[in-house]
């Protein structure tokens, strides 16, 4: 039709030029054909009814035509180019390799260079826009590394749809490896979800896509999950969930291992079927305390993509469960019961104990059956069962009646190997209690040479070692802990000593009272034994800060509960009381972020030590020392380290510090730096994901190929009507109103000579 | 001659009875090389008797000690309720057999606190009586002292009869009931009531003579009232250490 109008006009349309209203127009056909059916249904068995008929519709359309006025009407328009939207996928894991050498970016980007013609004639028709899948984007930042941290396929869509205020979209072209990570990583292989459907299908657009990545052809064996809790019950059985992911590998079987620092700890073989991930769950019982590294790997398998992924790295903090504590009293007393309740109420106590109930010279008056007594296991406890305890307190207890001196070199040697130790004094404890020449001598912060024993009132004052000690800081920063000491209620028994060992430290004292050395009596007394720790309480009557403390508020009793609180945590080398700490920023960094640490010095006496020499020692697990720094302490005791540019891999930072010649000890912390991407460790294509975005929205699927742009399936483009028309009226002619007169006036005729007026 | 021979021979079965007696405790005694740790304090009250038995607790701590390896104070003390004095003794004997007044606002807080923080409160209904003007007395004293807390029958399951002699009896000097009655805060017996006169049962005079017949049961009702008193002085200083799992063997085969 085009090529039979005038050169200045490219389109026509039939319209109406009658200025009736439309309803009106209606009203008109309406009557006119509902007559006309009239009349032709009484022409029915009329001779000639064909003619009649003919001439009566050809009358009525003219009548219709006359009422409605049509018009040929002739326009010159112009098409409007529609928006294509070229959705580019710039997340990290379009860098990963791709099957021949280069990343997937660099594939889609020869790609769309090659495919320049085709791109071009697109543009002739649509207007092309460019999208990453964060939004608008520019030639310019397509051409740099990729660098987005997820994939959200569904929200990119999304965005190029309403960009440009909406404006109609001849389609979308996504080019992706479909490694979605947000709301379509769960998606079925099968199909989409239907929430994922619903959000594809308001687009009202065909998303094309254009698979980058390999496709089927990618092959990946990854560590895609480890489930392990942060923290780890030592000596208790923690299940490690590893899950495996294989891509284009077909049916596997691989060995799973898990390392501790570098160490295996065990090996597991998982059967990974095709195209599928398989679960394996270690179960490990983990016998230090402290924070360890831990990974898990599988070995790179024939044509794996990508190695990085292959090893999933994650810190452990290993801790008790339950403080074991034996707890061994000569006899009942007010002091054993009191700590006894406590250590009973504290659910991190997991306590045994044998109070002698009567020795050899208490007559019951009643045959042994008729007693609840049981024989005191000296040989279980001392020997096998040794081990199984963390902290021994010997309370008020004399060993000799129960044959146990053969037993002591056991304890002393299983202090000295990092068990905690604690002597509670009373009539039968210290030298009263015979140990001044025994083993257990060598693990006593007190001298044992004097069995003397004061009934005097004593009032615990703390010295200056025992200011910031863990076990007499009762306050924890929360006031003044020397003030708290002073107003705690005095006790009423000391057992008098011939002076501290030389390793020992005096935390509380009663000035008032001397010892055999002429010094202030120490009450309170700690000391490092080997891997071990000991604990000198010389009076059997710290139960009157439990019991006695009812007029103060209860201060004295909350700080009963809070020395032993304390006393257990060093006891048991708790790290956190550690007098070296060194404590990382965070556990975990991610690669290029800056590893910030701070390392806190303190001194025997528990005091921080200003201008302590530090050696910080760096080591890469299963590296050796990476670097070796000598820092100083600043006037708080504390410095900070800052390391830049480390590779990933799990690290341990060994501090070791020392003031004016002396040792003070040494820590250690560990942290990893990994990639926390999940677009580098799940980072498979998803050629499955993209055919069902194109089979939901009506677009095509495609490989990633320089004429893949030409097959893509798009909207026509909107055609806009501009500058000018004229209408040429159909009826207005002499010719239609003789056509109409000589039709109604020959039917009329025709009718008469037929008998039908 | 007569009335000369008849004093001598008094005299010397005085001085029998004083010496046969020579190992009974004293008042002021104290075990050599050990000092006392425990201690029974009586509970001082205005109106009533405080004291009914006053030989009765010196002779069980006699027995205790000379039962037990407990370092005990032969001496029994009197706490006053309302004085600071009163968390001196972590354990408590409220004895008495006539009505009395009720205490003062002061001494129901100070016996709340110290029962509430860890204390041993003995009830020794010594006129036997149940509900009788002392037992009537006491318990609406404990009601306002533990308000909250009920008071029950004490299972024979409980560690208290077996905290050192296994025992399934009460003994007393009145068989009123044969059944303790408690009240447990955070599960630890705080308050015992025996309405059986506990310490009648106990007492002796100077002259080492029972002081209160015990009926029937004699010397066997005495011996297990002595068993229980220090079963209660085991509980108070034990708690429920021969529940720990290491005992429930032993103690389980000596029940068989």
């Amino acid at each position: 039709m085009s090529r039979f109008l005038p050169s200045t006009y490219n389109d026509w349309a039939l319209v109406s030029l009658s200025p009736f209203p439309l309803a009106v127009k209606l009203g008109v056909v309406v009557l006119v054909v509902v007559t006309v059916g009239l009349v032709l249904w009484s022409y029915v068995h009329a001779r000639r009814r064909i003619l009649l008929g003919v001439m009566r519709v050809a009358a009525a359309a003219l009548v219709i035509a006359f009422v409605l006025e049509p018009a040929l009407q002739l326009r010159a328009v112009r098409r409007v180019r529609n928006r294509l939207a070229l959705v580019v996928d710039r997340s990290l894991s379009m860098s990963l390799p791709d099957k021949d050498g280069g990343s997937r970016y660099d594939h889609v980007l020869a790609t769309l260079k090659a495919a320049e013609q085709s791109l071009t004639k697109l543009a002739e028709e649509h207007v092309v826009e460019w999208f990453d899948l964060d939004g608008p984007s520019s030639a310019a930042t397509l051409e740099s590394a990729p660098q987005g941290t997820r994939t959200d396929l569904l929200t990119a869509l999304e965005r190029a749809r309403t960009a440009q205020a909406g404006r109609p979209l001849a389609a979308i072209v996504l080019i992706s490896d479909g490694a979605d990570n947000v709301d379509l990583q769960a998606s079925d292989r099968q199909g989409l979800a239907k929430e994922g459907l619903e959000r594809l299908g308001r687009l009202e657009v065909p998303v094309n896509t254009v698979m980058a990545g390999g496709g089927r052809s990618f092959k990946d064996l990854a560590v895609a999950e480890v489930l392990a809790d942060e923290f780890a019950f030592v000596h208790n059985t923690l299940e490690i969930s590893v899950r495996l992911e294989s891509v284009g590998l077909g049916a596997l079987s691989v060995p799973v291992t898990l390392r501790r620092e570098g160490q295996v700890i065990s090996t597991l073989t998982a059967a990974v079927p095709e195209g599928g991930g398989a679960e394996v769950v270690f179960a490990t019982k983990p016998d230090q305390i402290g924070e360890f590294v831990y990974s898990v790997d599988v070995p790179q398998v024939a044509g794996d993509a990508v190695l990085a992924n292959n090893r999933r790295t994650f810190v452990l903090r290993v801790i008790r469960d339950k403080v074991r504590v034996l707890q061994v009293a000569g006899r009942p007393s007010w002091d054993e019961r009191f700590l006894r309740q406590h250590l009973k109420e504290n659910p991190n106590v997991d306590l045994v104990s044998f109070f002698i109930l009567r020795t050899q010279a208490d007559t019951p008056g009643a045959p042994d059956e008729e007693l609840s007594l049981i024989p005191f296991p000296v040989d279980k406890l001392f020997t096998t069962e040794l081990k199984s305890f963390d902290v021994i307190i010997f309370q008020n207890f004399d060993y000799r009646p129960y044959q146990m001196s053969q037993y002591l070199p056991n304890i002393r040697d299983a202090v000295k190997g990092g068990l905690g130790f604690v002597m509670i004094g009373g009539d039968q404890s210290f030298g009263a209690g015979g140990y001044g020449t025994t083993p257990i001598a060598e693990i006593v912060p007190l001298n044992l040479d004097s069995a003397d024993v004061s009934w005097q009132h004593a009032v615990p004052e703390i010295t200056p070692a025992g200011r910031g000690h863990p076990v007499t800081d009762l306050t924890r920063g929360n006031g003044s802990n020397e003030r708290l000491w002073k107003a705690l209620p005095a006790w009423r028994s000391i057992n008098i000593s011939s002076g501290l060992r030389p390793e020992a430290s005096a935390l509380v004292v009663d000035t008032a009272v001397r010892d055999l050395t002429g010094n202030p009596a120490p009450l309170v007394a700690a000391m490092d034994v080997g891997q071990g720790r000991s604990l000198a309480i010389a009076s059997d009557s710290m139960w009157r800060w439990r019991f006695a403390s009812h007029r103060d508020g209860g201060s004295a009793e909350r700080a009963y509960h809070r020395f032993w609180s304390n006393a257990l945590h060093w006891l048991v080398r708790d790290p956190e009381h550690s007098r070296i700490r060194v404590l990382p920023d965070k556990r975990r960094f991610d690669i290029e972020e800056p590893v910030d640490l701070t390392v806190t010095v303190k001194g025997r006496d528990y005091q921080t030590v200003a201008q302590a020499n530090v050696r910080l020692q760096l080591e890469l697990a299963e590296k050796g020392v990476n670097r070796d720094d000598t820092l100083t302490t600043g006037e708080a005791g504390s410095l900070r380290q800052r390391y830049l540019d480390l590779a990933p891999g799990a690290y341990r930072v060994r501090a070791s510090a020392t003031a004016g010649g002396e040792d003070l000890g040494h820590g250690s912390g560990v942290f990893v730096i990994e990639s926390r991407q999940p677009e580098l460790v799940r980072g498979a294509p998803r050629p499955d994901l993209l055919e069902a975005i194109a089979d939901a929205t009506h677009g095509n699927a495609l490989e990633l190929t320089p004429d893949a742009f030409a097959k893509i399936r798009v909207i026509d483009p909107e055609v806009v009507e501009v500058d000018r028309r004229r209408n040429i009226e159909l009826w207005d002619t002499t010719a239609a109103l003789v056509l109409a007169t000589l039709l109604l006036a020959s039917e009329w005729a025709l009718r008469r000579n037929n008998g039908y007026l | 001659m007569h009335r000369r021979l008849e004093t001598l021979i008094v005299l010397l079965l005085a001085l029998a009875a004083r010496s046969a007696v020579g190992a009974e405790p004293r008042a002021t005694g104290a075990e050599p090389g050990a000092r006392p740790d425990f201690q029974f304090a009586l509970l001082k009250y205005a109106g009533g008797n405080w004291n009914p038995r006053p030989h009765g607790l010196t002779r069980l701590a006699w027995e205790v000690r000379k039962r037990t390896s407990i370092a005990v104070d032969l001496e029994v003390a009197a706490a006053d309720p309302e004085s600071d004095s009163l968390f001196d003794y972590p354990i408590l004997v409220w004895q008495g057999d006539a009505a009395f007044a009720p205490l003062s606002a002061a001494a129901i807080l100070n016996l709340r606190q110290h029962l509430m923080m860890g204390g041993t409160l003995l009830v020794d209904v010594a006129d036997g009586v149940v509900g009788g003007p002392f037992h009537s007395a006491v318990s609406r004293e404990l009601q306002r002292i533990l308000p909250d807390m009920a008071q029950g029958r004490l299972p024979f399951e409980h560690v208290l009869y077996k905290s050192f002699f296994l025992i399934d009896r009460h003994g007393g000097r009145v068989p009123s009931q044969p059944f303790l009655e408690g009240i447990s805060v955070e599960g630890r017996l705080a308050v015992l009531v025996s309405t059986n006169d506990l310490a009648g049962a106990m007492s002796k005079d100077d002259f080492g003579q029972w002081e209160y017949d015990v009926g029937l049961g004699g010397d066997a009702t005495r011996e297990m009232t002595f068993r229980l008193g220090v079963n209660i002085v085991m509980y108070a200083l034990c708690l429920d250490y021969k529940d720990d799992q290491v005992h429930v063997s032993y103690i389980l085969r000596r029940r068989r």
